[in-house]
Parts: C-alpha cells; sequence; structure tokens
C-alpha cells in the first residue's frame, strides 16, 4: 500500500476555539509520508485535537488543512486513547466494519486480524468484558483489517502496563510498514523508539517539527525527559 | 372482610377453571395492548434515533412537544381519537369507533411519546460514545440504525416493558374509543370498572389479579434488566 497518494499533510495558520478556550493557536505544520510521525506534548497540550483534526472529527475555527488528496475513512481510520468497541464479540468487532466496507474475504482478513495482533483466544469473548489492553489489541486490529491508507492512534499505550505496551509497540511498528501513522503519546521513550519525526506541542502551539534523531539532540540539550 | 376472602377464593376458581368471558377479556386486552406496542416502537424508535442522531431546526420544539404528550390525560387522547373516528370526521367513513382498531390507534397515541422519551437517553448515550468511532470506520449517521438499536438493547427492553404496562393498565381512553362491548371491545381495566359498578365483584376481582401479576412480571423484568444493564455499565 502507498500512502503517497494523499500525504503530505498540511495544517495552515489553523486555530481550533472551544467553547471560548483557544485550543489549537495558529498551527503551521506539515507532516510527511514516512513512517511514523509522533505528536509528542504534556497533557492538555493539544495533541489529541490536532490528530482529531487530521482525521476531520473537529473543524478548524480558522486556517485549513491541506492534503495532497483527501483521504475518507475508511482510508483513514481513528484509534481513540480509549477503545471505543461494540457491545459484541472480539470477532464482531473486526468483522462488521469489514462487511459494512464491502471488503473482500472479511471473514479471513477477520480471522488473519486476530492472528496478527495474538489475540485468537478472545475472539468469542464480550469485547467490553476485556482489559484495557486487550481491547487496545481488538482496537488495532480492527484498524489493521481494514488496511487504512492513513492510521491515526490517540495515546495508544496510555494506562497499559510495560509489557503490553511493548507488544502494542511492535504491532504499531510492524504497521507502518504499509501505511503511514500518525500518533500521540506524552512519552518520550515510546516516541524516541517508534518515531520518524517528531512533533512537539505545547499549550496549543507547535513547538517544534523535527525528524526523531534532531530532536533528540535538542531534547537532550534541553534535558527533557 | 369474609366478603372479599369470598370473592378471592372465587376469583382464583375462575382463572382456574379457565372461565371462557374471562379469558377472552384477557385475550383482547393482550391483542390490543400488543398490536399498540408494535406500533408504537415502530414510530417511535426512528424518531428517537433522528432526535439522538441529527441536529436540526425544530429539534428542540419535537422534543419538547413529545415530552409534552406523553403528559397527555388519557382520557383527552380517547377524545381526540373519538373526534377523529366518529362519523361526521373525516376518517369516520372507515368506521372504526367502537372497534379494537381504535383501542390500538388510542393507545398506540399514549404510549409512543412515552417510547421516544424513554428510550432517546439510552439511544443518546451511546451515540455519544460510538460516533467518532463509528464514522471512522466508515458508517454515515443514518448507517447507524441498526447498530444503535442494538447497542441499546437492555434499555430498550426497559422501555418495551414499561410501555406495555402503561397500554395494558390504561382505561380512560380505550373506554371511550371502545365503549367496553361484550365480546368485542371490553377489555381487563374496562371490565373491572363495569364489573365493579354492578356488584360482580368475583370477575373484577378475577381481572385485577391477572393485571396485578401482569403487573408484577412485567416490573420483575424491567428490575432484572435494569440490574443487568447498571452492572454492565459499572464493569
Amino acid at each position: 500500500m502507498n500512502a503517497n497518494h494523499f500525504l503530505p499533510l498540511a495544517f495552515k495558520d489553523v486555530n481550533v476555539i472551544l467553547n471560548g478556550k483557544t485550543v489549537l493557536n495558529n498551527i503551521n505544520v506539515s507532516i510527511n509520508n514516512d513512517g511514523i510521525s509522533v505528536i509528542i506534548g504534556s497533557n492538555g497540550s493539544g495533541k489529541t485535537m490536532l490528530l482529531k483534526c487530521c482525521a476531520n472529527l473537529i473543524l478548524p475555527s480558522s486556517g485549513g488543512i491541506r492534503w495532497q488528496q483527501i483521504p475518507t475513512p475508511p482510508q483513514l481510520t481513528f484509534v481513540p486513547q480509549q477503545p471505543v468497541l461494540l457491545d459484541r464479540s472480539a470477532r464482531d468487532n473486526i468483522r462488521l466494519p469489514l462487511e459494512h466496507n464491502k471488503i473482500e474475504n472479511a471473514d479471513q482478513r477477520c480471522d488473519a486480524a486476530l492472528a496478527w495482533a495474538n489475540i485468537g483466544p478472545l475472539s468469542q469473548q464480550p469485547a467490553l468484558t476485556l482489559s484495557t489492553g486487550e481491547q487496545q489489541l481488538v482496537a488495532l486490529a480492527r484498524a489493521w483489517a481494514i488496511s487504512p491508507q492513513l492510521l491515526l492512534l490517540d495515546e495508544p499505550t496510555a494506562n497499559l502496563d510495560p509489557a503490553r505496551c511493548q507488544d502494542i509497540n511492535n504491532l504499531i511498528q510492524e504497521m507502518s510498514q504499509s501505511c503511514k501513522i500518525i500518533m500521540t503519546t506524552h512519552s518520550l521513550k515510546q516516541a524516541k523508539e517508534l518515531a520518524s519525526n517528531i512533533i512537539l506541542i505545547e499549550r496549543g502551539k507547535i513547538v517544534s517539527n523535527l525528524e526523531n534523531e534532531a530532536f533528540l539532540t535538542q531534547a537532550s540539550t534541553k534535558n527533557l525527559s | 372482610m369474609s366478603t372479599f376472602i369470598d370473592a378471592t377464593q372465587q376469583a382464583f376458581h375462575l382463572i382456574t377453571s379457565g372461565d371462557t368471558v374471562l379469558f377472552d377479556i384477557i385475550l383482547l386486552s393482550f391483542r390490543v395492548s400488543l398490536s399498540a406496542l408494535f406500533f408504537g416502537l415502530i414510530i417511535g424508535l426512528p424518531i428517537a434515533i433522528i432526535l439522538s442522531i441529527y441536529n436540526f431546526p425544530g429539534r428542540r420544539l419535537l422534543h419538547l412537544m413529545v415530552d409534552t404528550m406523553m403528559a397527555f390525560p388519557p382520557v383527552v387522547v380517547g377524545l381526540i381519537v373519538y373526534l377523529l373516528l366518529s362519523q361526521n370526521s373525516p376518517l369516520g367513513i372507515f368506521g372504526l369507533l367502537y372497534s379494537p382498531t381504535a383501542m390500538i390507534i388510542a393507545q398506540t397515541l399514549l404510549i409512543t411519546p412515552l417510547i421516544i422519551a424513554l428510550s432517546l437517553p439510552y439511544i443518546r448515550q451511546n451515540w455519544l460514545y460510538l460516533r467518532e468511532q463509528l464514522l471512522m470506520l466508515g458508517y454515515r449517521p443514518k448507517q447507524c440504525f441498526w447498530i444503535l438499536l442494538y447497542e441499546s438493547r437492555l434499555g430498550l427492553i426497559t422501555v418495551t416493558l414499561a410501555s406495555f404496562g402503561r397500554a395494558i393498565a390504561e382505561i380512560g381512553a380505550v373506554m371511550i374509543v371502545g365503549g367496553n362491548i361484550g365480546n368485542h371491545t371490553r377489555v381487563m381495566t374496562t371490565a373491572i370498572a363495569m364489573e365493579t359498578q354492578q356488584g360482580n365483584l368475583v370477575l373484577a376481582l378475577a381481572l385485577g389479579i391477572i393485571l396485578i401479576l401482569t403487573a408484577l412480571l412485567l416490573n420483575t423484568l424491567v428490575h432484572f434488566f435494569k440490574h443487568h444493564l447498571t452492572r454492565k455499565q459499572t464493569s
């Protein structure tokens, strides 16, 4: 799958004002089409809002977001911080969107997704009774099964134990071979491990947008953690 | 006191002996109320979903109208249906007045606002929870109808039972539009009122027992589903 069809993505003078509060302030940033772009920032810095703007879930109050070609679902998929699953089995959560989008061989694709995320034994369990980490794996498997061109992940490892974090990081890395990923995190360690470029956002403003190594060099000189 | 005990014993005898008059009344009651429930759900649930999903001009007004209609006194609803179906009205040509169909129409009008108002919070809650994810998975709002119904199923079962309870216990509207005609439009509530007035306490009490048992069964089911729902949401 080639992500070059629709990227780069460029934010031009984007402002988002919600309930009278400026949550994104004059955002000007381009996101290239290589690997994983990580948006990093502290809680409440505007990471999720930036991601939701990419997903077209939030419309800018002013400014614009330019795509080379505007992707529409399911070419673009968003996985929120808290996995949102249907009150059905894990398998049905993956299968139903495939059938809805008329993706061929939905059943086989569903089996492959369960195997990919290593959650085959959980396939018949009600999704809402799974642990948060397992639910996150179901959400990732669902996104993988759809084969999006662009995957947006909002803090995919928040509130997970280190072992589960590593599982999910591995899956994200594997997925980045076939699609462009933009994800948010507040963990510099995770950004260092996954990112090809890192966008630092603070109080709704872009502070920097650098390649991984350049960012880490700058971070070490400024003693960021 | 002994009159009450005697009447209760005879009422139980009437029920257990399978009295045809009694069971005709019970069957008609259930037929009318289940039909009204069916039509109420067919009309009410799509309206509840539209009110949950879409923001459109007049949405609040529609919501207000539904809430107002929910508070309509049954006799007023009965009167309105009576006027609509009476011989001099446009719908009079169908000759529906004093028929079970008229009773179904009246009960449908009574419980549809209830179905909309009670199901709205369940559907709205699920829509707010699932909205972003469904849109990102390629669903359009109008394609979410069945998913929302399924996800709200436990709450909607409670709504269905409560609405049926309201329909089967209703007397004012069905008395006006049905006329309480024996073997034709006599249902449990109208029969209880009439038999009590005529001093036939045994039949009235037998019907009252059936009605209480029905209410008990419905409330037990409502509590069961509410408990199940709360447990699910907590987990």
